[in-house]
């Protein structure tokens, strides 16, 4: 194996020992137009370090993009917190009350008057997992709005990205939000502005997907799923305002309202943040994953004209 | 425990199922995202070990292909050496 | 430059060709008119096992929007059929003008064939479900949100029915993507006019707040189509 990688190699001094293959490939190998040629993104990556740059580690690690660099710590750190955010929820959180009971008792330190609720507890987490597909939909349309813009490949393939980011978060929502309704209000749905909302943003987002595999032209794929998900960013605020200001006669109105004590915001707060970095961490990684698929892609095929030849 | 504390905490229990499973699919979910990335990433790391072999076989990229001799005929040695060793 | 026409000439010379073309065949019309009492009849079925004694008033207004989603659908996917058969997209592309005074052209003419349709629909829908009971007197205020739905329903309608035109599975495409994205302005819709068919107790808080939130749907949708068009169409 290592035979083959020197061979591969070649145009390149052997003082680069411990590189992964990945950043190496000869020129005439050079991946079609999809990474980005802006330099300065917000957060993407400038693309591949070029085959010419320098060969030391030290040079090649800072040839790398700041946001895989610190992916590591990144994703230690959204475990972390997202761990100890579940710890916070169960041990450290208050148990919220639920309905009434007659009498009082003492419980730890405080009087205790109504049933105390152990299902709240998926709060701690719906919430975060929420507003973070919520914010991985407005990634993506930034994304895509930017293709709109540039018609650079790079920004389409990070639009996808984001939005199959936002259907594991939606889906995620979804999940915890039906247990949650199913135990609280003993069905499986109710039609409320919530669910409702994210049901329509979960079938967008399949949707988008759908659109995606129903075309095959590289332009004209990248093109209409970024007007798709620019649409959807617009539409899913618009969903939930709608469904939550028109009074409705007949379905139950589920709104939580009600202020956080300190302790369940502290909770929530440490919960959301892990997410978003979890997020992002996955959101890197997919993104590294394709980009390596793709490079794997074009030097199959332009081995495969050679040889075809 | 007396009736009141027993009413108090009647619907932890009940409730029991319903969190480990909205915990449960979270998980689920969140691996199986990461699964199916290191999933991709396999199969791109194998076709890419494909492509080395590949290479390592086949005779150069810039030789004609009309000059390209039989592979059985390259000498064993001259093409290690040049490979690299 | 004198003898450029403006963008509202271009804008009436499109609109002018699908009128002419639709009026002279009536092909979309007739169609979409024939399933829109297809549906009818369907809705016939679903609900003729209902008690005597139930009121149908309550979700008028809902099968009343259920139509009409269904059948622009099929008049959406009918819209750009014609274009594409002859070719005839490619020249207008020629033509030096703002893609969006195209797409404004082709929500017009849809929505002014929606319209027509509704026209037609709502008598007979009348005819089939409404005369067991008793709507409201305010029933005739149906109008306005009727006018802002088919008004959204063709601006969005448009938008998507350009980018599924050349896509695989067209018509089923169409609606994977339009039924969501319109959720909100039906939802709104069908509210609006089920208050004022029913016709009970604060009705027109709700009418008003419906109306306000379909017409402001309404405007984002149409202007964000009309920044969009120009990308779809010259993809």
């Amino acid at each position: 194996m290592k035979e083959q990688r020197n061979m591969s190699r070649k145009k390149t001094p052997p003082s680069a020992k411990a590189r992964p293959f990945t950043h190496d490939k000869p020129r005439i190998l050079r991946e079609p137009a999809v990474h980005n040629q802006k330099a300065q993104q917000p957060t993407g990556s400038s693309g591949q370090p070029p085959v010419t740059s320098a060969q030391s580690p030290g040079a090649f690690m800072s040839a790398i993009s700041w946001p895989d660099k610190v992916l590591p710590v990144l994703l230690a750190l959204g475990a972390f917190l997202v761990t100890a955010g579940f710890l916070m929820a169960f041990l450290f959180a208050a148990p919220v009350n639920g309905a009434a009971v007659d009498g009082v008792e003492l419980i730890g330190n405080s009087m205790v008057s109504n049933r105390l609720l152990l299902s709240q507890k998926i709060f701690y987490f719906h919430m975060p997992v929420a507003l973070v597909s919520f914010a991985a939909l407005a990634f993506a349309g930034y994304f895509s709005l930017r293709y709109l813009m540039t018609r650079d490949q790079g920004f389409d393939l990070r639009a996808r990205v984001g939005m199959e980011l936002a259907l594991v978060f939606v889906l995620a929502t979804m999940a915890t939000g039906e247990m949650w309704t199913r135990f609280e209000w003993g069905v499986w749905w109710t039609w409320d502005p919530r669910l409702t909302t994210y049901l329509i943003l979960t079938i967008i987002v399949i949707a988008y997907f759908v659109l995606r595999n129903a075309i095959d032209e590289l332009e004209r794929r990248a093109t209409y799923a970024a007007v798709i998900s620019i649409i959807a960013l617009v539409d899913v605020p618009i969903c939930y305002m709608t469904t939550r200001l028109i009074p409705s006669s007949i379905h139950p109105v589920v709104l939580r309202e009600g202020g956080m004590s300190a302790d369940m915001g502290l909770t929530v707060t440490v919960v959301m943040v892990g997410m978003l970095l979890t997020g992002f961490s996955l959101y890197r990684l997919r993104l590294r994953q394709l980009r390596l698929s793709q490079r794997v892609e074009a030097i199959t095929e332009l081995l495969h004209d050679e040889v075809a030849r | 425990m007396n009736d009141l504390l027993a009413e108090i905490y009647s619907t932890i229990i009940p409730s029991a199922p319903y969190l480990i499973a909205a915990y449960a699919l979270l998980l689920l979910i969140f691996f199986g995202y990461a699964f199916s990335i290191m999933r991709n990433l396999k199969k791109a790391e194998t076709r890419l070990a494909f492509l080395e072999q590949t290479l390592a076989e086949r005779p150069l990229l810039d030789k004609m292909p009309a000059d390209r001799p039989p592979l059985d005929n390259i000498p064993a040695d001259e093409s290690r050496q040049a490979n690299g060793g | 430059m004198a003898g450029r026409p403006s963008a509202f000439a271009h804008y009436r010379i499109l609109i002018g060709k699908d009128l002419r073309r639709e009026f002279r065949s009536k092909e979309m019309l007739s169609s979409m008119g024939i399933y829109a009492l297809l549906v009818l009849i369907v809705y016939g079925a679903a609900l003729a096992q209902t008690e005597r004694a139930f009121d149908i008033l309550q979700m008028s207004g809902g099968l009343f929007w259920a139509l009409v989603i269904f059948t622009s659908l099929l008049g959406l996917n009918r819209s750009f059929a014609a274009e594409k058969e002859q070719g005839s997209l490619e020249g207008i592309l020629l033509v030096p003008m703002d893609r969006s005074v195209i797409f404004l052209a082709k929500a017009s003419s849809n929505l002014l064939f929606l319209l027509i349709v509704e026209i037609i629909t709502l008598p007979l829908f009348y005819f089939f479900f409404l005369t067991l009971t008793t709507p409201a007197p305010s029933s005739w205020l149906l109008i306005a949100p009727v006018f802002v739905g088919t008004l959204g329903i063709a601006g969005v309608g448009t938008l998507l029915a350009t980018i599924t035109a050349n896509t695989r599975g067209r018509d089923v495409m169409l609606a994977v993507l339009f039924i969501p994205l319109i959720f909100p302005l039906l939802y709104a819709c069908a509210a609006a006019t089920s208050a004022v068919l029913i016709g009970a107790g604060d009705f027109m808080q709700t009418f008003s707040v419906s109306l306000a939130l379909a017409g402001g749907y309404d405007l984002i949708m149409i202007l964000i189509g009309w920044a969009l068009y120009d990308f779809v169409i010259s993809a």
